[in-house]
């Protein structure tokens, strides 16, 4: 699928962290187009087997995230207000004019409100807590239509800028299960050097869970992470951020193979598909650090899509490098130089 | 109407998408632009000349681009009150052709400690129209393009509606009908510019027209949100059209007021005071003009004014259109 729709079509359903299943649907769907087997596990992760037909053939497993930062209601107070607290990593910043959708009895809009400034009390700092704000839904009976634990989710979908620039709420890491499908597309009827396992992981946000149980499921034997990093952007230059356009990154970091990760960077040189050099001094913060000591472990790479404003209603990437860490993929799975 | 009102862009200084619609609709004996930019048009009295104005603002609070950077983000200042803490992360649109923008956010994750609780100044933020260069940024963007929220408006919840801009399309659409008739006075309808950067548009309608009575039709401000104190709560939600006895800007003529009051009870119209004297209003450009103008301002509460989303109550709207409508049938024995 052209990567442009298949980013919009990925970033229409939600998936807060915990409530993935309007994702996971519509993603065992996709893989179910392209894979031998597909399964749901206990998690809810979704994962797909392509077999290579080799004999003992080693296990490849790919995997990216399919949930999202979203906000769970706490509580509820007359006139339709809901009190809420994020879920996942969130800068609460952002939220006071956020339009989300609270998934209650039915689908309900709501705009998130603060008290205005001019009515802080003098010494009352201007700090932004969530639990100072309250989701608005206008809904005078709400108790009859959303539950304490109901999550919410904020309304921005696909939005094209300039270019190949476009705008999303969840990129984190519906970049990654784009790369994924796109490499499913890429791989149909070709020789493969592995055994392949594509896996949409759930709960990455709280702290990785869905790949831990999705590994020890697979048991593979190498694993590549697809993720999204930071993007530069006109005030995030330092080091640790990269250009958008400019290709994906390939994370090199004492937690990932070395093996792994220099035979996707030889086939990204050989075959002269942009990528940037990412470096982490430890754990890299992702689904890798859970896959590599799944079950009996394995080797893991770290491929990542530069992306601006993460974590935001707003995140920003350059459609190029979907697609060449799409093409890095699917090189390395038919062989490349890798001697598996 | 509302509708199509609320989701066209006009910055204050960049009315024209406004101007444009409220002309293609408007209906009047006499229509002008005058040098402002404001719309002014004129319905004859039926029995005598005198005059009585009634003014909505077409402008909206939104952003000036103010410099385009070496990578192609695009530095912005506020036009009108913003509270700065909304900016970041919210959607825009850029320029009269309208391109989809973002205000970028540093990512959460490479914010030190006190940037995580610091709310961020203007100065600090930029639109990301996703440029690859400042070049192709120029081409797309000038220094001096206006900037929108890009909020849809909608009906949500139990009868309330949502967008930008209500404040203060609510009384362009008012206003608007209104002037489907004639009535026994003189009566000019004015669409003003530039209310939200201090009323320049309607200071200068008001010395042009030098009406003996104006109503100012506003959105106003709605604070009865979630921990508001209740003598904190300006205007509730709900609670009918707002007549306020005193801004920042202007004390409203006591006997338009009372008039007011009186018309709403006499047709069992909910109406509400405002309980504070904050904001302001082209009120406050009218009343002072000449030699002074009997003035009075009505509006629909709406709260997280100047926002990307304002939440107002359909209930309110229809007492605002209602009691607008019965007081001009009354108010010439005033004028």
């Amino acid at each position: 699928m052209e990567t442009r729709k298949l980013l919009k079509i990925l970033n229409e359903p939600y998936g807060v962290s915990g409530s993935e299943d309007s994702v996971s649907d519509l993603i065992q769907e996709l893989f179910q187009k392209h894979c031998d087997k597909v399964q749901k596990d206990a998690l809810g992760n979704i994962i797909g087997y392509i077999p290579s037909g080799k004999k003992n053939a080693k296990k490849l497993m790919i995997d990216a995230h399919i949930d999202e930062l979203g906000l769970i209601i706490t509580g509820m107070e007359e006139r339709g207000f809901l009190l809420f607290t994020p879920i996942g990593g969130t800068d609460v910043k952002i939220l006071p004019g956020c339009e989300v959708t609270v998934f209650g009895k039915k689908p309900l809009y709501g705009v998130i409100g603060a008290k205005p400034p001019h009515l802080q009390t003098a010494g009352e700092d201007k700090k932004l807590k969530a639990t100072d704000m309250a989701i608005d839904t206008g809904v005078l009976n709400i108790e009859d239509y959303v539950r304490v634990g109901d999550v919410a989710v904020y309304n921005s979908g696909f939005k094209a800028l300039t270019g190949d620039y476009v705008c999303a709420r969840a990129f984190d890491d519906r970049a990654g299960i784009a790369v994924l499908l796109n490499f499913l597309e890429a791989i149909k009827g070709k020789a493969l050097a592995f055994d392949i396992y594509v896996c949409a992981a759930v709960q990455e946000e709280l702290g990785l869970r869905g790949a831990k149980t999705a590994g020890f499921n697979v048991d593979p034997d190498y694993s590549i992470t697809l993720d999204v990093t930071f993007g530069t952007s006109f005030n995030s230059t330092d080091s640790g951020s990269f250009e958008l356009g400019k290709g994906p990154t390939i994370c090199m970091s004492p937690s990932l193979s070395k093996e792994l990760t220099d035979s996707l960077i030889s086939i990204a040189k050989q075959k002269e598909i942009p990528f940037q050099y990412e470096v982490e001094e430890g754990g890299t913060g992702t689904n890798a650090w859970a896959v590599q000591t799944a079950h009996s472990g394995c080797k893991s790479a770290l491929v990542s899509v530069p992306l601006r404003y993460m974590h935001s209603t707003c995140e920003v990437l350059n459609i190029k490098d979907v697609d060449d860490a799409t093409k890095i993929l699917t090189f390395f799975a038919e062989g490349g130089t890798f001697n598996a | 109407m509302l509708e199509t009102l609320s989701n066209l862009n006009g910055v204050s200084g960049s009315e024209d998408e406004v101007r444009s619609f409220i002309l293609s609709k408007i209906k009047a004996d006499e229509v002008t632009v005058d040098v402002m930019g404001n719309i002014i048009a004129f319905r004859k009295g039926l029995k005598s000349h005198k005059k009585m104005m009634v003014c909505a603002h077409m402008d909206e609070v939104g952003f000036i681009i103010s410099e385009i950077t070496d990578k192609g983000f695009l530095k912005f200042k506020s036009v009108g009150g913003i509270d700065e803490r909304v900016l970041i992360s919210k959607h825009v649109t850029v320029g009269p052709d309208k391109l989809p923008g973002v205000i970028a956010v540093k990512a959460v994750h490479l914010q030190e400690k006190e940037e995580r609780e610091k709310p961020v100044e203007e100065k600090d933020l930029a639109i990301d129209i996703g440029a690859e260069s400042k070049e192709q940024a120029q081409k797309l963007v000038k220094i001096g393009d206006y900037a929108a929220f890009d909020t849809s408006y909608s009906l949500f919840g139990d009868r309330f509606m949502k967008g930008k801009a209500l404040d203060d399309r609510i009384g362009c659409a008012c206003l608007l009908k209104l002037l489907e008739r004639n009535y026994d006075f003189d009566f000019y309808g004015v669409f003003s510019v530039c209310e939200e950067i201090g009323g320049t548009g309607a200071k200068v309608a008001a010395q042009n027209i030098r009406p003996d009575l104006a109503l100012v039709l506003e959105g106003t401000t709605c604070s009865d949100v979630y921990k508001t104190e209740p003598h904190q709560q300006v205007t509730r939600l709900g609670d009918g059209v707002c007549i306020p006895i005193r801004d920042r800007s202007m004390v409203a003529n006591r006997e338009l007021v009372d008039a007011l009051i009186a018309c709403a009870e006499k047709n069992k119209i909910k109406w509400q005071y405002k309980h504070t004297t904050a904001g302001g209003t082209d009120g406050g450009a009218i009343h002072a003009s000449g030699a002074g103008v009997k003035c009075a301002v009505l509006a629909v509460p709406t709260r997280y004014i100047h926002s990307p989303v304002g939440v107002a109550s359909v209930d309110d709207y229809e007492a605002f259109l209602l009691l607008t409508e019965k007081f001009m049938e009354e108010v010439g024995g005033l004028i």
